[in-house]
């Protein structure tokens, strides 16, 4: 009869108090296993939503203009040498590059076409439209209308913006925005398309036009603020990013970054919001942990006659507490199995249906690029963590309870 | 066997501090019946625990087998406790999730050098030893106290240490399987030449002891020897 053996008949014993200690030990794990599948899927899903729609696996500036990024800069350009000389290198990197011109604009509408007059600050993307459809998804996402076509004077607006200000294809607005120069151009535009996107950044302020239309309105002269790039075949980002790099070193030394480094912040916030998430798992841990460090004191106070028997039988301390180390870990153990196999299935739903969360993620701006459904993505590594946390907490909990009654003579201990 | 010089113990309770033994001395030689008789509060447990190493004397000396045992530390007094003493106690103190087979090889799992298959044989040797035969298997629950006891018993004598200390081992029981219990034990003392000694108040126990020691106030009054 070995010591671990009678720990788990103590298990069945003690059944009733340990199945609730293993339930609120399974609901940690549940829990735990269940948000940071939820975190780590809306992190992956965001991270994509962010390349496919925002930035392509890397960007290249003109120096000067990642610095000033967030405020859409309109004096960092590629020229049209810079350019030939990147098209050139883009043509001996398997990689897919958009040229793209970016700014702030505003978008004017008026009782013509919509109910009330009004106007909405946009994000203008001047892009060629090929170019454009082999980088990002955004034209394979036209909800209704058209996508752009070379030369085309017209506008593709995102499906939230045509909602808010009651917009539909065919409909004409006026946008407005700076030149090249400072100078400001007013132009009509009809919207040909709207793009019903995974990203609600796109959804809520983008707008598109033709880049060789917008090239003669802004005075470019052939330049451009970026071009997004993807890479084709594979192969570790940060070594493709560098290999373009060296490529593009001969050019007019333009800056090449990231989209990790392009989007900063939404990478910072959606990591903090996971570190915040893990503080309160952390908490739910802490109280499952209170939960059993009190069934086992509960335990010992209630043996105090068989730890006394079995210190006079001459069992050392170390013997005794292991036998509680034990009981607490098999407790654990059935919590976790529990919480895990709960988890899973849970995990598996929401991987496969995800939550609607489309009324609050439409209304306000969470951090994430995430336009409603939040799916969940299978996170070996957390459920590990999850698994190894509750199995360490619920032994470590159960080995102090029997400290301060090991501590007394073996006489106490049967007198108490 | 065991020699007791001028021992006494003071315990601390709250602020006060109560005198359980008062320079006590007793020679034990091996073979002996002994038990140690009183009114409560005499100071007949804390002699039995400080013979049995479960707690430390607070002056005077304490010698098992030729080894001084009072003034070890709580690890050596462990040691002492495996190979030399075994427990009887009033309530049984039974592990409920073993069987009696179990609760009997408990004794014998720390003594090293001994298989399973010897730890089985001697377990069943004893247990049959105290009339246990074909109830190995039972939990305590399944057990009446007398058999509850003779479990207890089989425990402290199947390490066949030479000392066996017995606190109130009849309290439980009824005048009638007490006096089986005390029939027993008076049997296994003769068989393994084992040093029994018992605390007790119960009458029946101090007419089956061959010496008497009567306590008071953590003192000797006297001893009768039948």
């Amino acid at each position: 009869m070995n010591m671990a053996r009678m720990a788990f008949r103590n298990v069945w014993r003690y059944r009733r108090r340990s199945l609730i200690t293993a339930i609120a030990i399974g609901l940690g794990v549940l829990f735990t296993i269940m948000i940071d599948a939820m975190l780590f899927g809306a992190e992956r899903e965001s991270a994509q939503n962010i390349r496919d729609y925002e930035t392509g696996d890397v960007k290249v500036f003109a120096p000067g203009y990642f610095a000033e990024r967030q405020f859409l800069p309109f004096e960092f350009f590629l020229e049209t040498h810079d350019r030939s000389l990147l098209e050139e290198a883009f043509s001996q990197s398997s990689v897919d590059a958009a040229p793209r011109t970016v700014a702030s604009a505003e978008l004017y509408f008026s009782e013509d076409f919509f109910k009330v007059a009004g106007s909405a600050t946009v994000k203008l993307h001047a892009i060629e439209p090929v170019k454009e459809a082999a980088v990002f998804r955004t034209p394979h996402a036209i909800e209704s209308g058209r996508w752009l076509v070379p030369g085309d004077t017209g506008i593709v607006v995102g499906s939230w913006l045509a909602e808010d200000i009651g917009a539909k294809v065919g409909y004409t607005v006026s946008v407005e925005l700076k030149g090249r120069g400072g100078f400001y151009q007013t132009f009509d535009a009809e919207i040909v398309g709207i793009a019903l996107t995974d990203n609600p950044y796109v959804n809520r302020s983008a707008v598109y036009m033709d880049l060789s239309y917008a090239d003669e309105l802004l005075a470019l002269d052939g330049a451009v603020t970026e071009y997004a790039v993807v890479f084709r075949g594979g192969g570790k980002p940060a070594e493709r990013k560098g290999q373009l790099a060296a490529g593009l070193a001969r050019s007019a030394a333009p800056e090449i970054y990231s989209w990790e480094e392009v989007e900063s912040d939404a990478v910072l916030l959606t990591k903090t919001k996971s570190g915040g998430s893990k503080v309160y798992l952390f908490f739910m841990f802490i109280i499952a942990a209170v939960g059993i460090s009190n069934t086992m004191l509960m335990a010992v106070m209630e043996r105090k006659n068989e730890i006394g028997m079995l210190r006079s039988l001459g069992y050392a301390k170390a013997s005794i507490r292991w036998l509680f180390l034990v009981e607490g870990f098999a407790i654990g153990l059935i919590g976790t199995a529990a919480g895990t196999a709960l988890g899973s299935i849970v995990v598996a739903f929401m991987v496969q249906y995800g939550l609607d969360f489309s009324f609050m993620l439409r209304e306000m701006d969470a951090g994430y690029r995430i336009t409603g459904v939040m799916r969940s993505a299978w996170h070996p590594e957390g459920m590990i963590t999850a698994i190894v946390g509750a199995l360490a907490i619920s032994s470590v909990v159960a080995w102090f309870p029997s400290g301060r009654i090991l501590k007394s003579e073996v006489a106490d201990i049967l007198r108490s | 066997m065991i020699s007791i010089s001028a021992v006494s113990k003071t315990y601390t309770v709250g602020t006060q501090k109560v005198r359980a033994l008062r320079g006590v001395s007793l020679d034990i030689n091996s073979g002996d019946f002994l038990a140690l008789a009183g009114p409560s509060g005499s100071g007949k447990t804390t002699l039995l625990n400080l013979i049995g190493c479960i707690d430390s004397v607070t002056s005077g000396t304490i010698t098992l087998d030729g080894e001084t045992v009072s003034g070890l530390d709580q690890m050596k007094r462990n040691l002492v406790r495996q190979r030399k003493i075994g427990f009887i106690f009033q309530s049984y103190n039974l592990i409920p999730v073993l069987t009696a087979r179990e609760n009997v090889a408990l004794a014998l799992q720390l003594v090293k050098g001994i298989s399973e298959k010897e730890i089985n044989e001697r377990v069943s040797r004893i247990l049959a030893e105290v009339g246990l035969a074909g109830m190995e298997d039972r939990k305590p629950s399944q057990l009446s106290g007398g058999q509850q006891q003779r479990v207890s018993i089989a425990r402290a004598l199947v390490k066949e240490p030479p000392v066996v200390l017995a606190d109130e081992p009849t309290a439980n029981l009824d005048s009638k399987t007490g006096k089986e219990i005390l029939t027993l034990m008076r049997e296994l003392n003769e068989t393994h030449n084992t040093t029994f000694i018992f605390s007790t108040h119960d009458p029946m126990v101090m007419e089956h002891s061959r010496i008497l020691v009567k306590l008071h106030d953590g003192e000797i009054t006297g001893m009768d020897r039948r």
